[in-house]
């Protein structure tokens, strides 16, 4: 028997076997690679990171300094687009989340727009560097929810993570005429766009 | 036997098994499964299904289904389908057998929705000149790069769910 877990925007249904495999395996952590080391989930106890709080504020250019700090680690677990979740040990060193509920520009639309974005930084335990990026625009039927975590080497690989987080992501290519949704969607993705840029505008110093 | 496109679109979206037939086990849940795949021979097994995600939305064109089974043999079968609004968009299933969770989830972290996109441009036709051309790739990327995204969607909140346990 199949349990659903999720009703929106997709339908997951989830069996038993597979819920214990999970609980008994390693399956769900990838091969190695370039990513940061992954812990097995048994080890790894689920971390709720949907505070809406600024839990540090600390710009990439000064983790360095606060390395020695001596931060509490423990084990984070981030969703991402078309991945495994990303699993290691390591401290939050810059978090922001902004919830939006904005009159929609559309008279065909009277509900209010809904939007929800994250953006975080975190170390790991061996000193690497890991982003995360999230938006969700829940009352929009066709946009789908974006999760990103990447490790960051580099300045340009954190310019390049921010540059791949565009708000465009959360709609299909809409081929349906006639562009009815245009204006708004324009709309949507500048609206989105700015507040992404503010949250992580300390990050891009 | 119908093809996929050719049934009741409605008892597609609510059927999350493709030809189940009952088998007479001990387990209940045990059955019968024939997977059609686009461009090759169906994928025939006996086993369970341990779970499934699905992004359909009537606001989209399409949408997509993932599968996972267990075979009685202790194997373990993925199928990725791709369903069309439009009854005159033929819909593709691709399905693969893997002898551990772990590969077949590997199978489903590297699938390529860019396969599944039509070009819709008829590459003979010399008669384009080259801003149609330009706007055809332009299109052509745009959709490709959708089609990733919202696979992508899909898979993320599939392996999420699963994370969480």
């Amino acid at each position: 028997m199949l349990d659903q877990t999720s009703q929106t925007p997709f339908v997951i249904k989830v069996s038993e076997e597979l819920r214990h495999l999970r609980r008994t395996g390693q399956w769900l952590v990838a091969p190695s690679d370039s990513r940061p080391r992954t812990l097995q989930p048994d080890s790894a106890p689920v971390t709720d990171h949907s505070v809406d709080v600024v839990t540090q504020v600390v710009s990439p250019s000064s983790l360095h300094s606060g390395i020695g700090v001596a931060p509490v680690m423990s084990v984070l677990r981030l969703r991402r687009d078309g991945r495994r979740p990303l699993v290691f040990r390591g401290t939050t060193v810059f978090k922001a989340v902004s919830h939006q509920t904005l009159p929609d520009p559309s008279s065909r639309q009277p509900r209010p727009l809904v939007a929800s974005q994250g953006f975080a930084i975190y170390l790991t335990e061996t000193g690497q560097v890991v982003a995360s990026a999230s938006m969700e625009l829940p009352t929009e039927a066709a946009a789908r929810p974006v999760h990103r975590a990447a490790l960051v080497t580099c300045a340009g690989d954190l310019h390049r993570f921010l540059h791949d987080c565009r708000p465009e992501h959360l709609f299909e290519a809409d081929h349906r005429p006639p562009a009815e949704d245009a204006d708004r969607r324009r709309w949507i993705g500048s609206t989105l766009r700015s507040e992404f840029e503010r949250l992580t505008a300390r990050c891009r110093a | 036997m119908a093809y996929m496109t050719d049934t009741n679109r409605q008892e597609m979206i609510s059927a999350i098994m493709e030809d189940p037939a009952p088998v007479q086990t001990a387990s209940p849940a045990l059955m019968q499964y024939r997977i059609r795949r686009s461009g090759g021979r169906p994928l025939v097994f006996r086993g369970i299904e341990l779970g499934m995600a699905m992004s359909f939305s009537p606001a989209l064109p399409y949408w997509y289904e993932i599968n996972l089974f267990r075979t009685v043999e202790q194997t373990y079968v993925v199928a990725v389908k791709q369903f069309h609004q439009s009854a005159e968009t033929k819909d593709s299933v691709r399905a693969w057998t893997s002898p551990s969770l772990g590969e077949a989830l590997d199978k489903l972290e590297a699938y390529d929705p860019a396969a599944d996109i039509e070009i819709g441009v008829d590459a003979a036709d010399t008669g384009l000149c080259a801003a149609e051309l330009a706007a055809h790739a332009m299109d052509l990327r745009a959709r490709v790069l959708s089609a990733r995204a919202h696979f992508s969607g899909l898979l993320g909140e599939f392996m999420h769910e699963l994370d969480n346990g």
